[in-house]
């Protein structure tokens, strides 16, 4: 077990490095020169070499891609061109108001998601697993800005409750910050609710089809019994797995919701930095997603390893 | 149809009776049925035994004595009383009531059958919850019941998750599982199909002592006519969801009236065969004796020292073996016992890690490199027929597909030719060359093996390597199979290496026999020597673990198991330190004497 | 020979092997889940491909003057900001979508089904290697890379097919990956492999023919997702450019006015959301239908 947890540590480190390389060699060793990017085509010959200068970027790519990295361990991602200010400074203000919305919508995602994903498997194919199915098609297939969007016209705009855009800036206070937190969380939840419900309500259908529980069954034992002992231990193992995939695409989903909010996230800064060439900025938000994502998972896979006797006790593979 | 109620004069009303039952499943709005008509009554404390190949409805009916129908499925006639009460007529409480307190299931695959989650402790104690006693004296309950099944180290095995115990222990707790709820009636649905043999023979000893101190009613599902023997007071044969033959079990064992239970009967390998056994539609049996292969036969391949490593573990380690050609050699043994390690190894499927493996005759070849690495028409001359008909064929591939492919790719033969060949090899396994167009999905089970056997002649090789090719058959089925193996060997002066786990079938179609454990061999010899004696401890519990529907000593019930006293070492031959050598081929590992250490099942 | 004569195939069906197409297409019939999702998605293909002989007006003509209609008799759905007919933006507005995230789908699909054939089937280091490769590319949000893509080269649909080919593609690989790690231990390959066949024979004739179900519900999942994410990518000024008619751009153009019209709005809105609820049904569909196929095999 020992042996398990050092092997998934090191996978996970490797793989962080890993998306660091790529991400890197996306940016730095795309055709044209990066400079140029951040300038824009029209600028001096001058201004892009004073900038060249600047970024390093006379070096071999291995040499800077490792001092990158190395002051990326100790929290610093260098200089954004456009500003001039360490990329850092702007980046954990944007960084802790991202996770606010994060935090939220995890927790209400998943507790919403698992409650329901749950019932409708119990009651598959009747009327509880109808409906929850046909919301969660719906979620599913409505992408997050139009969920943002007609959020702002029912709870800002006809019933005018909460704050259709935030005015704050990166750096306000978290109590400002609270009432605008609650709309994008509602968007990003539903959607990634949908998404753990399907996976849960299969994962619950399956188990609960199996020959174990058919068995525990034929004893006699009262259905709660049945559901929650023996059922669900197993049910909810590879919903475990789902949601942290799921949080990859919550990075992803910040960066559009918290356009429709004027949220001032780590999404608002990725598309400002996009619009700017940016790109160290882009860099590093890149690598702490990267890093978020290799946690989630890490915790998911030695959460499921605790849960898991086989695993727990050796004799299971990975996944 | 003999469905009328036994004459058991002079007893009370019986515990089970089923009336008339009939059973259906809905599928695309038609109903289909799976069990018409069936009707018995189990006296208690009785035996019945429910008899059938796949697909007969038996373990259907085996379930509705829990009140238990698969999805899908409705009762359309008749009715199943417990002590005179109908059980589908219960409401949910009764049928908890029922299962917990009244009927019992053992299930075939423990493994399965157990929560993965939970600590086997935990599963017995849970059975134990309807009685409502206290929490110690409930504790103490779950160790008495582990005692009772024999689990070894309870104490300590009963804090352990299913997958930490072995397939044996794990049908030990399933049992005491079973047992906690104090049962009257014992449904158990192919209770040892999954096990080894020799596990296989102490779980019914242990089942029928229970039920015998117990005084339980059971009712026993089971496709094995040898395992019925051991365990039956009455037996009701089913065919097709129907009953065709029900009566005391000496008499339908020994004196069956229904041709399709002597055709069953008829089609078990029985020990004292001296070959192969040929059964006529009407069940009458004879047994062909073998025709001996020639002394100047030549070899088809030879062994020497070959050792095979998974990973860390040794699987085969140094075994030496040789085939000669038109000759069956067994290799016996249980699973894990690496034979079928090996036999993979002979077909290329995985290079061993030392030793020597020559193939001889027309083409001679190192057979020591993989598939790949062997010149076409070596890797041709060894062929490879799987266990699992099932998944040995291509489900989106048609059966003409399946044979032509080896055809085309060993042969190079135009797609007209080796249509053309395939029809008639079809016609050589004895398939109508006309299911040459259905998928695998169409055919039976044993066509399916039938085409997987054409397939590997496909090739035109000198050795067939059999991989238990009649384990996942039904009896009947599986008689006609080995026929077929048998003609094939003759006309084709094939070589088999033909693996198998079952000593009944294998004293039938073997010429020479290896006995394999933990990867080493223990005893080799021909057939008749092997078969006679004396032999190495492991082999002889192989061979008292067959049992033998028709075996005096196993009719009537709850027999005693057959004596477990290991042989004494045949008195010193030779001076080899590792072999003891009794002539003519045979020759016997020599162990350690003393008690045999406890088999962990 | 006992079993000869009584030769009772599994299937219920005693037909002879059907043409597989004949078969597949009863198959679909059976289901309502699959009937409606691909009915849907055809329909928007459809409307998509005829738009300009479903509707007269121009799609990105501007008309100051007829600027911010409600719904009338000549305008369904009332008109935008510019003056240009709502409905007609919307029969029009598929057309970008849709090239491009068929485009996309069908390269991440492809890709993804070679490779993850290959690394099941060939396995040891190599697969380790690409799984690993895969992981990584996988840990950065789909979204932010394909910004980093549009960034770099320009936000052309070439790029944006060549983006979502590599963002999608490691997700492929895992699912198809896993299916063909179901059939490569099975006996028929293991036949295959005896006999020494090449890797590439193996592939295409005895694990790709039992996969295909997978890949035909992944490609309907994995479209659903590249509808939303190109949508995106339009809602936030990376997609499409501003006069084309395109879903995710009009809803971000005329969210604003949204209390005044929102037909505007919420027609694409509507739009956008049944084409990915008919290919959400689709998958639904497809993959019941074939898991009750297979749990009919089993029994």
């Amino acid at each position: 077990m020992l042996l398990y947890t050092c092997r998934r540590l090191a996978s996970a480190v490797l793989t962080v490095l890993l998306s660091a390389v790529l991400v890197f060699a996306a940016v730095q060793l795309l055709p044209g020169d990066v400079a140029t990017q951040v300038l824009g085509q029209d600028a001096t010959p001058e201004a892009v070499a004073a900038l060249r200068d600047q970024m390093d970027l006379n070096r071999p790519a291995v040499v800077r891609f490792l001092e990158w990295i190395a002051g990326a361990a100790r929290g610093d991602f260098g200089l954004s061109p456009v500003s001039g200010e360490p990329v850092a400074d702007t980046l954990w203000p944007h960084l802790r108001n991202t996770m606010l919305i994060a935090v939220s919508t995890v927790a209400v995602a998943v507790t919403a998601s698992v409650v329901l994903g749950v019932v409708a498997g119990l009651y598959r194919d009747r009327w509880p697993d109808t409906i929850i199915s046909t919301l969660t098609l719906i979620g599913m297939s409505v992408p997050e800005f139009v969920m943002a969007t007609l959020l702002v016209l029912l709870l800002s705009i006809t019933v005018p409750v909460l704050p259709a855009v935030v005015l704050d800036e990166a750096t306000a206070p978290v109590a400002d910050l609270l009432p605008a937190v609650v709309l994008p969380t509602i968007a990003l939840s539903v959607v990634m609710t949908a998404y753990i419900v399907r996976m849960t309500r299969t994962s619950v259908i399956d188990v609960m089809a199996g020959e174990f529980v058919t068995t525990a069954r034929l004893k006699g034992i009262s259905t709660p019994r049945v559901v929650v002992r023996h059922a669900l231990p197993s049910a909810l193992l590879p919903t475990l797995n789902v949601i942290a995939m799921n949080v990859a695409w919550l990075v992803g989903g910040v960066a559009v919701v918290e356009n429709v909010f004027n949220y001032p996230g780590i999404g608002q800064l990725m598309l400002e930095s996009v619009h700017n060439r940016d790109l160290p900025v882009l860099q590093a938000i890149a690598v702490i997603s990267a890093l978020v994502y290799v946690l989630c998972n890490l915790a998911a896979d030695l959460g499921a390893m605790a849960l898991n006797p086989r695993l727990r006790t050796g004799g299971g593979s990975r996944r | 149809m003999n469905t009328e109620s036994n004459d058991n004069t002079g007893s009370t009303d019986p515990l089970v009776r089923v009336e008339n039952l009939s059973v259906a499943y809905t599928s695309e709005g038609h109903d289909v049925p799976v069990v018409r008509g069936v009707s018995f009554e189990v006296e208690t404390g009785r035996t019945l035994a429910v008899v059938g190949e796949s697909g007969s409805g038996k373990s259907t009916v085996a379930a509705t004595l829990l009140a238990h129908l698969r999805h899908g499925s409705r009762i359309t006639s008749g009715r199943v009383e417990l002590a005179g009460q109908d059980l589908f007529g219960l409401d949910r409480a009764g049928v908890r009531r029922l299962r917990a307190h009244d009927v019992a299931l053992v299930g075939q695959n423990a493994g399965h059958s157990l929560t993965p989650s939970m600590r086997v402790g935990a599963q017995i104690e849970e059975s134990l919850l309807p009685q409502r006693l206290p929490r110690r004296e409930r504790r103490a309950q779950v160790l008495t019941l582990a005692e009772k099944v024999g689990l070894p180290d309870p104490e300590r095995l009963l804090r352990r998750h299913p997958h930490q115990l072995s397939g044996g222990q794990q049908q030990r707790v399933a049992i005491a599982m079973a047992l906690a709820a104090r049962p009257r009636v014992l449904v158990l649905d192919e209770p040892t199909t999954a096990l080894d043999v020799v596990t296989q023979a102490r779980i019914l000893d242990l089942v029928a002592g229970l039920s015998r101190e117990l005084g339980l009613t059971s009712i026993l599902v089971s496709h094995d006519l040898g395992v019925v023997s051991r365990m039956a007071d009455e037996v009701l044969v089913m065919r097709d969801g129907a009953v065709v033959e029900q009566g005391r079990a000496q008499q339908v064992l020994t004196a069956p009236e229904h041709p399709y239970t002597r055709l069953l009967l008829a089609s078990v390998p029985r020990l004292e065969d001296r070959g192969l056994a040929e059964v006529d539609q009407d069940g009458t049996r004879t047994v062909r004796p073998r025709t001996p292969v020639p002394e100047d036969a030549p070899d088809a391949v030879s062994l020497r020292d070959v050792t095979v490593d998974h990973g860390s573990t040794r699987a085969v380690d140094g075994v030496t073996l040789r085939l000669r050609r038109g000759e069956v050699l067994a290799l016996v043994g249980e699973s894990g016992s690496g034979k079928s390690t090996l036999a993979w190894s002979l077909a290329g499927l995985h290079a061993p890690s030392g030793g020597h493996m020559l193939l001889h005759g027309g083409t001679e070849g190192d057979l020591a490199a993989t598939a790949r690495r062997r010149p076409l028409d070596v890797r041709r001359r060894v062929q490879l027929v799987f266990q699992n008909a099932d998944t040995s064929l291509n489900p989106r591939r048609i059966v003409r597909e399946a044979v032509r492919r080896p055809l085309r790719f060993f042969g190079g033969r135009s797609r007209r030719d080796a249509d053309r060949d395939a029809r008639t090899l079809l016609s050589d396994v004895a398939l109508d060359p006309d299911l040459s167009g259905r998928l695998p999905g169409q055919l039976s089970g044993g066509q399916r093996q039938r085409v997987g056997i054409a397939r590997a002649l496909a090739g035109d090789p000198q050795v067939v390597v059999a991989d238990e090719v009649t384990t996942a058959l039904d009896v009947s089925v599986q008689a006609s199979v080995l026929a077929l193996l048998e003609r094939l060997r003759e006309e084709r002066d094939l070589a088999f290496v033909f693996i198998s786990h079952d000593l009944a079938v294998v004293r039938g179609i073997a010429d020479r026999v290896a006995v394999l454990r933990h990867g080493r061999v223990v005893e080799e010899g021909p057939v008749e020597a092997v078969f006679s004696g004396p032999n190495h401890p492991y082999t002889r519990s192989l061979i008292d673990a067959v049992l033998d529907p028709s075996d005096p000593s196993d009719t009537g019930g709850h027999g005693p198991a057959r004596s477990q006293r290991p042989p004494d070492p045949p008195s010193d031959t030779g001076d080899d330190p590792v072999w003891h050598d009794l002539g003519g081929g045979h020759r016997i590992r020599r162990w350690e004497t003393g008690p045999e250490t406890a088999r962990d099942t | 020979m006992s079993e000869l004569e009584r030769g009772n195939p599994s299937t219920p069906s005693r037909a002879r092997a059907q043409h597989p197409v004949g078969r597949t297409v009863r198959t679909l019939l059976r289901s309502r889940t699959a009937c409606v999702g691909l009915g849907l998605v055809v329909l928007h293909l459809a409307v998509a491909a005829l738009a300009p002989l479903l509707t007269s007006a121009s799609p990105t003509a501007n008309a100051p003057d007829e600027a911010l209609l409600g719904p009338s008799g000549e305008h369904w759905l009332g008109t935008d900001a510019l003056g240009r007919d709502v409905l007609t933006r919307v029969v029009y507005g598929g057309q970008y979508a849709l090239t491009v995230s068929f485009a996309a789908t069908t390269c991440a699909v492809a890709l993804g089904t070679v490779l993850g054939c290959a690394t099941a089937l060939k396995g040891g280091r190599l697969d380790g290697a690409l799984m690993r490769v895969l992981d990584a590319v996988l840990a950065i949000p789909p979204i932010l890379a394909l910004l980093v893509v549009v960034t770099v080269l320009g936000a052309g649909p070439a790029v944006i097919v060549l983006a979502v080919t590599l963002v999608y593609t490691p997700q492929v690989v895992r699912v198809v990956r896993a299916a063909a790690l179901g059939v490569v231990p099975l006996d028929y390959v293991t036949a295959a492999r005896a006999r020494g066949e090449r890797t590439l024979p193996i592939l295409l004739r005895e694990v790709l023919p039992n996969i295909v179900h997978v890949v035909a519900v992944e490609f309907a999942m994995r479209a659903s997702w590249v509808v939303l994410l190109i949508s995106s990518l339009s809602f936030l000024g990376f997609g499409a450019d501003p006069p084309t008619p395109d879903w995710g751009l009009m809803i971000s153009e005329n969210r604003t006015a949204m209390v005044v019209l929102p037909w505007a709005t919420l027609a694409p809105i509507i739009a956008l959301a049944t084409l990915v609820v008919g290919l959400n049904l689709s998958a639904d569909g497809l993959s019941r239908l074939w898991n009750v196929d297979r749990t009919e095999e089993a029994s």
